[in-house]
């Protein structure tokens, strides 16, 4: 900002204020003119992006071995001026892809030992039709890695009679080969805060079987059948609203499964617990922020919407599929949701054994969603994507729909 | 002198309203800086000299961790020649909140080393900005993802092997109809094979995978075509047969 020192320089910067004020009412101010803080990463591993509503997200993403693409310090401001940019979550990564196959011919761990980063695939131009591929760095000798980058359209927002709004989203997508099989990991983050975790599976079948009881046909003679399996996706989410205190989960129980009312029953939890998905309990999840409020009195939080029509639970020796949600104070060694010693010296094996009691404040969340996978002929020479997700929601961040 | 003061300030209070009146003209206009960026994307910039933060390490960061590691005696002692350690990785260390919390953080490494003889990982976190080198504790059972240089020796292990790799040439000849004679004409995938992950299976010498470094290859035509999957203990240098 160049300084006025002069006579001359302050009488031409009160003109300028002049004309400011003057102009003020008249102008559009979708967003509010406010200082961000700095994010703690750089070039084209900080992203920021504002949709045409005024909603922002600025984030950090990286690369890591095991969990590949992460996130650091998500921040979404939304749209509207009468909200501050909120910090949403500290990190977020996958936290293991659990691969059993159901002849128990395989039980794959593909993150902690496989590696998503160790095996992150290059991107092609036509893998990012609209969007903009982000590379790992721009050295031509090394660089080997992309993500895909882009808004999309994303529908109706809303639509009232004659009043209707579209949403957009900013969605990071890459690529990972561990097997026959890629993974597209892909993060939407939409124009109310939204964000969708999801994932693909798609490559080529990796077992074949002759016994009917775990597989599907899928040439025309008796032999081979692509082995049934399962791809338990498992995330771990460092929520962070309003910082690392005062975090709480709260479990939403829709009673009277079966009778004509449906009374809802919310349980607050103070300690570290496991706990699973309900479908007849219409069970969902919010972590809030017992401190912070919005601007009509209520908690600010984030739902965790299951979408979950598959729950799988393994034997004994597989004791993380006993929950789909693991509910935990921060543990800086606690990071992938089986085979976890990789993390830390004398770290515990897994997520199960990561809730110990310990009151929480700094909340982490860990949560699994299942695909299962009955091979079908259509997925010969390769198995088109098999999209799974699921979604983090605003839940009274705004005191109204901030679109 | 006096006068060509003032010349410089008039022109400075001038520069300044010719901005501020832009600055203005663009937010009317514009809609304001929100919707000025609406859907646009700044230009890539990939300073690797400037990496910060959570950024990944630069492959000139890594060199340097190497090199500084390479240069603590421990792990000078651990990667000597003939010592049976190799490194694993490199990447960026990964901090605890406790130290990332201010905002900002020394520039950590974290180099990777297998010690095949004792079966331990070794953790060396350089400093990059200081070039300090710690050695920490091995740690024993924590088996990372394979490097590619485990995988390619696994591989060249099965060739090597009288009967694996005569039936990995016969089965490449029948999947492709013509001859198997280097490792390059194989699509290589590695991972990590953990006894305690499949106990059905994990009996005999396989039962000493996971504290011992066991990679379980699954190998493919360069078109995918499946050739086989097999399982080498890279500490006792021995191939094992699973009973799946």
């Amino acid at each position: 900002m160049i300084r006025f020192t002069s006579y001359i320089a302050r009488r031409g910067q009160l003109l300028i204020w002049l004309l400011v004020a003057a102009l003020v009412p008249f102008a559009a101010r979708p967003t509010q003119v406010q200082a961000q803080s700095p994010l703690p990463c750089s070039g084209q591993f900080l992203i920021d992006h504002t949709f045409p509503n005024g909603g922002r997200w600025r984030l950090c993403w990286t690369d890591e071995a095991l969990a590949g693409v992460s996130f650091y310090q998500v921040h979404f401001d939304p749209p509207g001026t009468a909200t501050p940019e909120r910090l949403i979550l500290y990190s977020t990564a996958l936290s293991q892809i659990h691969v059993p196959y159901d002849d128990n011919g395989a039980r794959f761990h593909d993150v902690s030992d496989y590696g998503m980063g160790n095996n992150r695939q290059w991107l092609t131009a036509a893998e990012c039709p609209g969007g903009t591929l982000i590379p790992l760095d721009t050295d031509p000798a090394t660089n080997d890695f992309r993500v895909c980058r882009t808004q999309t359209g994303e529908g109706h927002a809303f639509r009232y009679y004659g009043t209707h709004k579209q949403a957009s989203a900013l969605t990071l997508l890459n690529a990972s080969a561990i097997g026959q099989y890629n993974y597209i990991p892909r993060w939407t983050f939409y124009d109310d805060g939204t964000i969708e975790v999801g994932i693909g599976a798609t490559g080529r079948l990796q077992r074949h079987t002759t016994n009917a009881s775990y597989g599907w046909l899928i040439n025309a003679s008796s032999l081979p059948r692509g082995v049934s399996h399962t791809h338990n996706y498992w995330w771990r989410f460092d929520f962070a609203l309003n910082g690392d205190s005062n975090d709480q989960l709260q479990e939403v129980n829709i009673n009277g499964s079966g009778s004509d009312l449906r009374p809802m029953s919310i349980s607050s939890l103070g300690t570290e617990a496991a706990r699973t998905v309900s479908q007849s309990a219409f069970r969902w999840w919010r972590i809030r922020d017992t401190a912070l409020t919005n601007n009509e009195g209520h908690a600010i939080s984030y739902e965790i919407e299951p979408n979950a029509s598959r729950v799988f639970r393994g034997p004994s020796y597989e004791p993380w599929t006993n929950a789909e949600l693991y509910y935990t104070q921060y543990n800086g060694c606690e990071r992938y949701a089986s085979h976890n010693a990789v993390a830390c010296s004398g770290a515990p094996s897994n997520a199960s054994a990561f809730v110990n009691g310990q009151a929480v404040t700094d909340a982490v969340v860990f949560y699994g969603h299942t695909f299962h996978h009955v091979a079908r002929d259509e997925d010969e020479l390769y198995m088109s994507s098999h999209w799974d997700s699921f979604k983090l929601v605003p839940r009274d961040m705004t005191g109204t729909n901030p679109r | 002198m006096g006068i060509g003061r003032h010349v410089r300030l008039d022109k400075r209070a001038a520069l300044g309203l010719a901005g501020a009146s832009l600055l203005i003209l663009v937010w009317i206009f514009g809609g304001g800086s929100g919707k000025l960026r609406a859907g646009s994307f700044a230009a890539v910039q990939d300073n690797t000299s400037i990496r910060t933060g959570y950024d990944p390490l630069s492959p000139e960061e890594e060199a340097r961790a190497l090199n500084l590691a390479r240069s603590n005696p421990g792990v000078a002692g651990l990667l000597r020649p003939g010592q049976r350690a190799e490194v694993l990785f490199v990447e960026r260390f990964q901090e605890d909140k406790a130290v990332t919390r201010g905002g900002t953080w020394p520039r950590r490494a974290v180099v990777y080393i297998y010690d095949y003889a004792q079966d331990v990982v070794a953790q060396a976190v350089v400093n990059l900005q200081t070039g300090a080198t710690e050695l920490g504790r091995p740690v024993r059972g924590a088996q990372l993802p394979p490097s590619r240089a485990e995988a390619d020796r696994a591989l060249q292990f099965i060739l090597a092997d009288g009967r694996a790799g005569a039936e990995l040439r016969r089965r490449y000849q029948e999947v492709t109809g013509s001859q198997l004679t280097q490792a390059d004409q194989i699509r290589v995938q590695s991972g990590i094979f953990h006894a305690a992950s499949e106990p059905d299976h994990a009996r005999g010498p396989a039962a000493a995978c996971g504290a011992q470094r066991c990679v379980e290859l699954l190998l493919t035509t360069a078109d995918g075509q499946m050739l086989g999957t097999q399982l080498v203990n890279l500490s006792s240098q021995e191939l094992i047969q699973l009973s799946r």
